[in-house]
C-alpha cells in the first residue's frame, strides 16, 4: 500500500469502515511510514476534537422560544390577509415542499413555477380582473388586450351582471376543479417520485415545470363564448387552458399510477 | 526490513448517537403540536432546540445563529402538517436545520467563511506552540472553512450521524458525504497544520487534547 492508498482511504479506516484486510494492510503502512502515521495521528486529533464538541452542547437564548411564537403569530397573521385563492394555494404548497428539496436546481424551477402559478392576489396585479373583462362579441378577433367595453347584446342591466357572475363563476369554479384534481395528483406522483433514481426524478420536475408554465401562459379569459353561452363563439382562450390542465393532469396521473400498472402487467 | 517505528493512530471509533427516532410518543406529540397545544409545541422545542441551535451557531455562525434558529423552528412547526413520518423526525429537522444555515450563508455571501468578527484568531505559525487547547483551534478553524464542509463536519463528526443519515440531510448520495467529508477533513488539517505540528511534537501526557 502506498502512501498515496493510504491518503485516500484515511478517513474510512479512521471511521472504522474498511475491511479487516485492507485495514491491516494501511496499518502495516503506517507502523513504517513517519509521514502517513503523523497524518493518520492528525486526523485522529481532529476528529477527537470535533467528537468532543458534542459534549459541550450550545444552549439557545432563553428568549428564544417567545421570538419562534412571535415570528408564528406574525405568519398567521398575514395567512388570515391572504385571498382565499392563496389559501389554497399555501394548501397546495405545504403538500409540495416536503418532496422538493433545494439541492436540485431542477426542482427548484419546479417550485417555482408552482410558486408563480399559485400566487396571492390576482387583483394586485395588473391583469384584469374576471369582472373586468367584457363580453366580446361574437366573431371579434382574440384581442391580445383588453378591448374597451363593446355593447353587450341587448339586455337589462340587471340580466348582463347575472351573466358576468354566472361567466366569471363558472369559469373559476372549472379552473379550480382542475387546480384540486392536480393539487390531489401530485401528492400520488412525489410519493411514487420518491421511490426513483435521481435521473428520472429530474427529467419529472423538468416536465412538470414546463406543462405548469403551460398552464398559466394560458391565462383565464373570460368570454362569451365559454361554457356554450355562445356555442359558435371562438372557443380557443379559454379551451387552451383547458387543454393545457388536461395535459397536466394526464402526466400526473401517468406518474402516480404508471408504475403500479406496469407491475400488474408483469 | 524496518522495525516497525510508529504506534498506528487508533481508530476513532463513531460514537452510537441513537437516531432521533419517530417513536409513538413522538407521534402523539406531533399530533398535539399539528393541533396548535401550546405545551407540545414547548416539548418539541425543547427536545430539539440545542441540536437546532448548535447546529446553526457552527454553520452560520455566532452573531446569526439566533436569527437562523429561529426561522427553523418556525419552519418546523409551519411545515408540521406537511411532515408525513416518512423519514425520522429527527432527520427532517436537521434538515430544515442545515438547508436554512446554508441558505443564510450564502444569502449573506463571503464564501461561505464566518465574518472576521466573529473570527476566533488562529495564531501564526510561529506562536504555534504547545497550545493545549487543540479545541479552540479547531473551532477557529472551522469557521474558515466554506460552509458546505462545516455542515457535512458538523452532521457527522460532532453530531456523530452515519453517512446514509448524511446524505439524508444533505439530500445527496452517501459517495458524496463521504468524499465530502474526506475533503473537508483534508482542509482542516491544512488549516490546523502548525498547531498539530507542535502537539505531535509535544511528550504525551503534556498536552490536553480537549478542554
Amino acid at each position: 500500500m502506498t502512501c498515496r492508498d493510504v491518503e485516500a482511504r484515511l478517513t474510512a479506516y479512521l471511521d472504522g469502515e474498511l475491511d479487516p484486510a485492507t485495514s491491516s494492510a494501511l496499518r502495516g503502512h503506517l507502523r513504517t511510514c513517519a509521514a502517513c502515521n503523523a497524518m493518520a495521528e492528525d486526523h485522529a486529533r481532529i476528529a477527537g476534537a470535533l467528537a468532543a464538541m458534542h459534549d459541550r452542547p450550545l444552549d439557545p437564548p432563553r428568549h428564544l422560544y417567545d421570538q419562534i411564537l412571535r415570528r408564528l403569530g406574525e405568519a398567521e397573521e398575514v395567512d388570515a390577509r391572504r385571498s382565499p385563492w392563496a389559501l389554497g394555494a399555501r394548501r397546495f404548497w405545504d403538500r409540495v415542499r416536503p418532496h422538493l428539496l433545494p439541492g436540485a436546481a431542477v426542482a427548484t424551477a419546479a417550485v417555482l413555477a408552482l410558486v408563480w402559478w399559485t400566487r396571492d392576489d390576482r387583483a394586485s396585479r395588473s391583469e384584469p380582473t374576471m369582472a373586468e373583462i367584457p363580453p366580446r362579441v361574437a366573431d371579434d378577433p382574440p384581442a391580445p388586450e383588453v378591448e374597451p367595453p363593446v355593447p353587450a347584446p341587448p339586455a337589462p342591466p340587471e340580466e348582463r351582471v347575472d351573466v358576468e357572475t354566472a361567466l366569471v363563476t363558472e369559469a373559476q369554479r372549472i379552473d379550480a376543479l382542475y387546480a384540486d384534481v392536480v393539487e390531489d395528483l401530485t401528492a400520488d406522483a412525489l410519493e411514487e417520485r420518491a421511490t426513483w433514481t435521481g435521473a428520472r426524478q429530474r427529467s419529472f420536475d423538468a416536465e412538470l415545470a414546463r406543462l405548469h408554465a403551460a398552464v398559466r401562459a394560458r391565462p383565464l379569459v373570460i368570454d362569451a363564448s365559454i361554457r356554450g353561452l355562445d356555442p359558435d363563439g371562438d372557443h380557443g382562450a379559454g379551451e387552451a387552458r383547458e387543454r393545457a390542465w388536461q395535459a397536466l393532469v394526464g402526466f400526473l396521473q401517468r406518474a402516480a399510477v404508471g408504475d403500479l400498472l406496469a407491475e400488474a402487467r408483469r | 526490513m524496518p522495525v516497525a517505528l510508529h504506534r498506528p493512530a487508533e481508530i476513532v471509533r463513531p460514537r452510537a448517537r441513537p437516531a432521533a427516532t419517530t417513536g409513538p410518543e413522538d407521534e402523539v406529540l406531533l399530533a398535539a403540536c399539528r393541533r396548535g397545544e401550546q405545551r407540545a409545541m414547548e416539548a418539541l422545542y425543547h427536545q430539539y432546540k440545542r441540536r437546532v441551535f448548535g447546529l446553526c451557531h457552527r454553520i452560520a455562525g455566532p452573531t446569526d445563529a439566533e436569527e437562523v434558529a429561529q426561522e427553523v423552528f418556525v419552519r418546523v412547526f409551519r411545515g408540521l402538517p406537511a411532515f408525513r413520518g416518512d423519514s425520522q423526525l429527527g432527520t427532517w429537522i436537521y434538515r430544515l436545520a442545515v438547508n436554512a444555515a446554508l441558505s443564510y450563508v450564502a444569502k449573506r455571501g463571503r464564501r461561505g467563511e464566518v465574518g472576521d468578527d466573529d473570527l476566533e484568531r488562529v495564531p501564526a505559525p510561529d506562536e504555534a506552540r504547545r497550545d493545549p487547547r487543540l479545541s479552540e483551534r479547531v473551532e477557529a478553524a472551522m469557521a474558515r472553512l466554506p460552509a458546505g464542509y462545516r455542515a457535512i463536519l458538523v452532521l457527522h463528526d460532532i453530531e456523530g450521524l452515519s453517512h446514509e443519515e448524511c446524505a439524508d440531510i444533505l439530500d445527496c448520495r452517501v459517495g458524496t458525504s463521504k468524499s465530502q467529508l474526506h475533503k473537508a477533513r483534508a482542509k482542516m488539517r491544512e488549516l490546523l497544520g502548525p498547531a498539530l505540528a507542535a502537539e505531535r511534537s509535544a511528550p504525551q501526557g503534556e498536552t490536553e487534547v480537549d478542554a
